[in-house]
């Protein structure tokens, strides 16, 4: 008889089985790397709980401006096809690029995301606009600190929760106090300030002594020291209610089930809908304090490749996208579409691991930013869209110190510096240079960056890995890597810079990885967290930065410009093209179709 | 029959084992675990936060003591969580065979459909143009990468010509409705069909051709049977036994879906979930996947086995 070409055998299924497995090898192996431009942070935090020490408010905060908002333009005329999500109903891809955080909810961890948490969630304060310049009230009216700076009062508007019942000072305690339990979220190091927070934090009082409610409306807080990033680190925390959350433990708040069903929010939406790996729907919520919402629903939509949104703006089936420097083109000849962009206030830099000897000579680090063509970089590879940086923090920035080294490309002078150093850089070997970009930018840029360094004699050898293989290698206390490119969300609240920069929070206390050891840098750090006067704490800041410009403390290279689209449809629309940690101001309750 | 289906079943289970432990031993290789994949490189995160929850998901562990506790968790139906929502695994699944199914089973039928009846003309006009341009397109549906056509197409056929939507299961903000989620469904179904045709034509014009020669079909002409009768009743039904073997390890795709296509078009089925949980390296919900895909292969195998003797009477199954 005639065999069957295709008989079943053992083989075979081993072939399969082996098949399967080479596609999970495969896919670890490609794991498409994060967008382009974009910002770490964008990815990480998830379910449970980063935080504690190092944190919270962090890196990932601005310190300029950015974004436009961006009024439309004409009112709808009749389309001739009328668009799939025509009406009054807005669609977004709110959740692609660095800022997105798609399918997960738990706004206490949450690394990203933080766009579409404005939707419904109420935090006490936030900014005013998208420059970040200025705090507003929230849920609370106003607030009142104290002439020792040691004691905040806020004061509560009348503000009501999606179920109806009124928004409450019990209500806001609750959820800060929660900020330190153990296992709940990532800003527990943020309100160590806060009177009694070490005692409560252990467990040995069930009050956090910091917080008095005096009446239904007002939340006193009380802290050790004065501490101006309160403000920037509330402008995070969405308030939850008491009675929804109360009987949740606090070890099971990143598991809860609360976030994606049912929450009770006290936004301008009401979290309405979520279908798994397809979208979430918010409707309008009628007794918003700031007025109900002049649109009918809003709908943000899952891409898992940031292609198809563009597509779908394209075509209008939806309003709104990020987009990245190499699909601006495409938008920007549409008649239809309007760009969005601002500072990513994420400054892309390349760390010493200075553990290494040479590394921890501040002329070799110099010699290295003089060794790399940064102009030409940004020029040619960025094509303008990227501003050098200094520091830490954002060039556009109050903080950045304008009088900086520019470390105008020089290869002679990095040559001499290394000879003065008495470092010859071929002796260090192959340097690995390590970084979780995955973008053709990137890509293109480390590339030139790795043949420049070549040029004055440093071998390097480029690595891209994924974020989980990069943070495997990167948070390690025996680091493999020499160098390391990382995007840093420099944000509004300039102290972003302490646990990063500062010498007690070396990893893993803090992330400050390479590390960074300087008293100077310390005594400054310190004074800024709780100088009270806004002048002199610019000033101390611009201190930081012009030591760090001095000694490379890294090598801050640049900040990138960050793009979002959207429909000309749209008013009042506001995106703010922050890094992927927030801080999205969105102000959705303002927004018309 | 019934004792050779006990056997095949009872081999099918160390060939599960080995197979759930050689993925499991991969992903526990692969380098970063869900703890690293939720950690901001910006942001850092508290080691003893991470140690922790390392602890609690049993990182610590050595491997071969891992893949037991979940082998274990397996066999009392227990998943896992599916680590960035803390979903339950199962259940996450179960939601996506809905629509992968639909869009593997569309895509199948519609190779089937169409790859069969060409690969009977194909060998009925063997090395003729049409032929050869057959077997040149096939290659072509066969080796072009998937994302490239996803894209490809989503550009031209969603965008510039406007004819299917961009990606997507319904139109969102509008009552669903099954036309709308047909024609979501088109563009991705056609462009997964391109390679079952390819297949479908190429196994069906060789088994074609092996049977074209036979005697049988030499004695069937000879009795005068037209020329349709020939192809169809006596020909083609013999060919069909390495065809339904085609199809049948075809099947275990239907549950496991496509990853560059539902990526690309978003359609939230198995391929999708599962290329989201290898880039949070989300080892219960890559192992449920696994799980399922496994499963279906293992029993799609047996069943393909068992339409053979169905189809093929002078197949048997007995000892030796």
């Amino acid at each position: 008889m005639k065999e069957p070409k295709f008989k079943s055998s053992l083989f075979s299924r081993a072939a399969i089985g082996m098949a399967v497995a080479s596609l999970v090898l495969a896919a670890c192996g490609a794991a498409p790397t994060a967008a382009p431009t974009a910002a770490p942070t964008a990815k990480p935090a998830d379910p449970t709980k980063p935080a504690a020490t190092a944190a919270p408010a962090e890196p990932t905060k601005p310190a300029a401006p950015p974004a436009t908002a961006a009024p439309a333009a004409a009112p709808t005329a009749a389309p001739a096809a009328a668009p799939a999500n025509s009406g009054n109903i807005i669609i977004g891809g709110f959740d692609v690029g660095p800022g997105g955080f798609p399918e997960r909810f738990d706004n206490f961890n949450a690394g990203a995301g933080h766009y579409a948490f404005e939707f419904y969630l109420s935090k006490l304060v936030r900014y005013c606009d998208t420059t970040l310049s200025k705090m507003c009230g929230d849920l609370a009216e106003k607030w009142e600190v104290s002439a020792d700076g040691k004691t905040v009062t806020f004061f509560l508007r009348d503000a009501k929760w999606h179920d109806g019942t009124k928004v409450t000072a019990d209500d806001v305690a609750f959820t800060i106090a929660r900020q330190l339990d153990k296992g709940v979220g990532r800003y527990s190091g943020n309100f160590a300030a806060l009177t009694g927070a070490a005692d409560y934090a252990a467990g040995k009082t069930d009050k956090l002594a910091a917080l008095t409610v005096v009446d239904a409306k007002t939340l006193k807080i009380a802290l050790d020291k004065p501490n101006p990033p309160l403000l920037d680190t509330l402008s995070f925390i969405g308030i939850i209610q008491k009675k929804q959350w109360e009987k949740v433990a606090p070890a099971d708040f990143p598991k809860s089930d609360i976030w994606k069903n049912g929450i009770i929010g006290s936004g301008p939406f009401i979290f309405s809908k979520y279908v798994p790996g397809q979208y979430v729907e918010f409707l309008p919520f009628a007794d918003y304090y700031g007025g109900k919402p002049k649109v009918d629903k809003l709908i943000n939509r899952f891409f898992p490749e940031a292609g198809t949104a563009l597509i779908a703006l394209q075509k209008g089936e939806i309003d709104f996208t990020y987009v990245t420097i190499d699909e601006l083109d495409k938008v920007k000849g549409n008649a239809d579409l309007k760009v969005i962009e601002g500072p990513s206030l994420v400054g892309q830099s390349m760390y010493f691991n200075q553990r290494i000897k040479a590394f921890d000579n501040p002329k070799v680090r110099q010699a290295v930013m003089y060794a790399i063509d940064r102009d030409t970089i940004i020029k040619t590879l960025w094509k303008g869209t990227a501003a050098p940086s200094n520091c830490f923090f954002s060039p556009a920035g109050p903080y950045n110190f304008k009088d900086s080294n520019p470390y105008k490309y020089d290869p002679v002078k990095a040559k001499a510096l290394l000879k003065e150093a008495g470092v010859d850089p071929a002796s260090l070997g192959e340097l690995q240079f390590l970084t979780y970009y995955g973008d053709q930018l990137t890509k293109d840029m480390l590339a030139v960056i790795a043949e420049q360094l070549g040029a004055v004699g440093f071998k390097i050898k480029l690595r891209f890995t994924d974020t989980p293989t990069f943070n495997t290698e990167f948070y390690n206390a025996d680091p493999k890597w020499a160098l390391a490119w990382v995007g840093a969300g420099n944000g509004p609240e300039p102290d972003n810079v302490y646990t990063s920069h500062h010498s007690s929070e070396q990893w893993p206390k803090g992330i400050n990885i390479n590390p960074i050891i300087n008293a100077d840098l310390d005594k400054l750090l310190d004074a800024g967290r709780t100088e009270g006067d806004p002048a002199k704490r610019t000033e101390i800041y611009q201190n930081v930065c012009k030591l760090s410009n001095e000694l490379v403390l890294r090598a801050y290279m640049l900040e990138s410009t960050r793009y979002g689209a959207a429909s000309k449809k749209l008013n009042n629309f506001i995106y703010t093209p922050s890094p992927g940690g927030g801080r999205y101001l969105a102000y959705p309750e303002k927004w018309t179709k | 029959m019934f004792q050779y289906v006990l056997r095949r079943l009872a081999v099918t289970i160390p060939v599960f084992i080995a197979i759930t432990m050689a993925v499991f031993t991969l992903i526990a290789l692969a380098p970063g675990d869900p703890m690293a994949s939720y950690i901001s490189p910006e942001l850092g995160t508290d080691p003893a936060v991470i140690e922790r929850l390392r602890h609690e998901f049993g990182f610590d562990q050595p491997i071969p003591i891992r893949y037991l506790n979940w082998l274990g968790q397996v066999a009392q139906g227990n998943l896992g969580y599916r680590i960035k929502t803390w979903d339950p695994v199962w259940p996450v699944i179960q939601q996506r065979f809905g629509p992968t199914l639909l869009l593997m089973s569309t895509a199948l039928i519609i190779g089937i459909l169409i790859g069969v009846p060409l690969g009977v003309y194909s060998a009925l006009n063997k090395y003729s143009l049409p032929d050869m341009a057959l077997t040149g397109m096939v290659f072509l549906g066969i080796s072009t990468p998937a994302f490239l056509v996803g894209l490809g197409s989503l550009y031209l056929f969603s965008l510039q010509l406007d004819l299917f939507p961009a990606g997507g299961m319904h139109t969102l903000g509008k009552p669903e409705s099954l036309l709308d989620t047909l024609h979501h469904l088109a563009l991705p179904a056609l462009i997964l069909s391109a390679n079952y045709i390819a297949t479908m034509l190429r196994y069906t014009r060789a088994a074609m051709l092996d049977v074209i020669g036979e005697q049988y079909v030499t004695t069937a002409r000879a009795k005068g049977l037209s020329e349709r009768v020939v192809i169809v009743r006596h020909a083609l039904r013999n060919a069909l036994i390495p065809i339904v073997t085609v199809i049948g390890f075809s099947i275990p795709n239907l549950l496991a879906g496509a990853v560059f296509t539902e990526t690309i078009f978003a359609w939230p089925g198995m391929g999708s979930l599962f290329i989201d949980g290898v880039n949070s390296r989300d080892f219960p919900l890559m192992m449920g996947v696994t799980l399922v895909t496994t499963t279906a292969v293992l029993l799609s195998n047996l069943i393909t086995d068992v339409l053979y003797a169905v189809l093929n009477p002078k197949i048997r199954f007995g000892r030796g």
